[in-house]
């Protein structure tokens, strides 16, 4: 019995933590959070495992988180409200050229963030020819560029 | 449908009262954060300055040393300064309280005791002591086993036990 109510508290303690850490932390793969990634996954072993290496137990901590999952998935299609808190919502830091600095202070992204999802995405040179930028929930950046001056 | 809103000419589902809501809601948990690894470091969840504590005097026949937060299946010691001239016929008798025994798992006695007498409410753990005129101290290298607050009682045997309080986080 316990095996199912660990892995329900590990698994909703590390949504709220991670929550806490702001959209931009699970999003970006970089070295710096490869290192996060893989030292969490190595820290909460042990929690959910509790010295119990049977396959029962492997089987039941897999049928419990895939199970949240599920019901967290059901409860967040009908709850827009639950949705927001779970994943959040898009936020547009570039407004017709114009940088929202408070909202990207607010969220840790920099310039640099954005014009990297610019070259990546649509081979931009500038910040000029970004219309509008949108931090998404997942925490990628999506970019809407300005219309070409026709000459 | 999931309500959209407009910013300009981009349809998104911004939502900015909610936006600094959770902002704020996310610095609170960070102060939360600091506040845990703040008492983490001072001993709270065991293993630090606030969690050593002892019980028993110092001039009596037992005194212990003993962790009052610890966590579940995290080895800790209790630790027994056993005072001289206590030896019946050159061995020491000490009492531990079944309840408190059954709620961990006893790793290793330092040194080990010559034989365990058990009882319904105590097990008593015989050691033969080389000089009955010098202190002795015993270590006990326990992993609980239970969560929650647990008493303790130890003591030698023929004297008045010491009681301990010990709360294991899971």
């Amino acid at each position: 019995m316990d095996t199912i109510i660990r892995a329900a508290i590990v698994y909703i303690a590390i949504l709220v933590i991670f929550r806490m850490a702001g959209q931009r932390s699970v999003a970006n793969i970089t070295t710096f959070d490869l290192v996060l990634t893989l030292i969490i996954s190595e820290a909460i072993q042990e929690g959910l495992i509790d010295q119990d290496h049977s396959f029962t137990n492997a089987m039941l901590l897999v049928v419990t988180l895939i199970g949240l999952d599920i019901a967290l998935s059901l409860i967040k299609q009908r709850s827009q409200r639950i949705q927001k808190i779970l994943e959040g919502t898009p936020l547009v830091i570039i407004e017709e050229g114009r940088v929202r600095r408070d909202y990207l202070d607010k969220e840790r992204v920099d310039l640099g963030d954005i014009l990297e999802a610019a070259r990546d995405r649509l081979s931009m040179l500038s910040l000029e020819e970004i219309r509008y930028a949108i931090l998404e929930k997942n925490g990628t950046i999506t970019i809407i560029p300005k219309e070409r001056q026709k000459d | 449908m999931s309500e959209t809103s407009r910013v300009g000419d981009l349809v998104v589902t911004q939502d900015r009262e909610f936006q600094q809501r959770s902002w704020m809601v996310q610095r609170i948990g960070w102060v939360i954060m600091l506040i845990i690894v703040v008492a983490a470091l001072l001993g709270v969840f065991g293993r630090g300055m606030l969690s050593h504590a002892t019980a028993g005097h110092a001039d009596g026949p037992v005194y212990i040393e003993y962790e009052r937060f610890t966590r579940h299946q995290s080895a800790t010691t209790l630790r027994l300064h056993l005072a001289p001239g206590l030896a019946q016929k050159g061995m020491l008798r000490v009492m531990l309280g079944r309840d408190y025994i059954q709620g961990v798992n006893l790793r290793d006695i330092t040194p080990e005791p010559d034989f365990v007498d058990a009882g319904h409410e105590w097990l008593v753990y015989a050691f033969r002591v080389l000089d009955p005129t010098e202190p002795v101290i015993i270590v006990f290298h326990i992993e609980p086993d239970a969560s929650g607050l647990r008493s303790g009682q130890v003591g030698l045997e023929g004297w008045l036990p010491v009681e301990f309080w010990q709360f294991v986080f899971p």
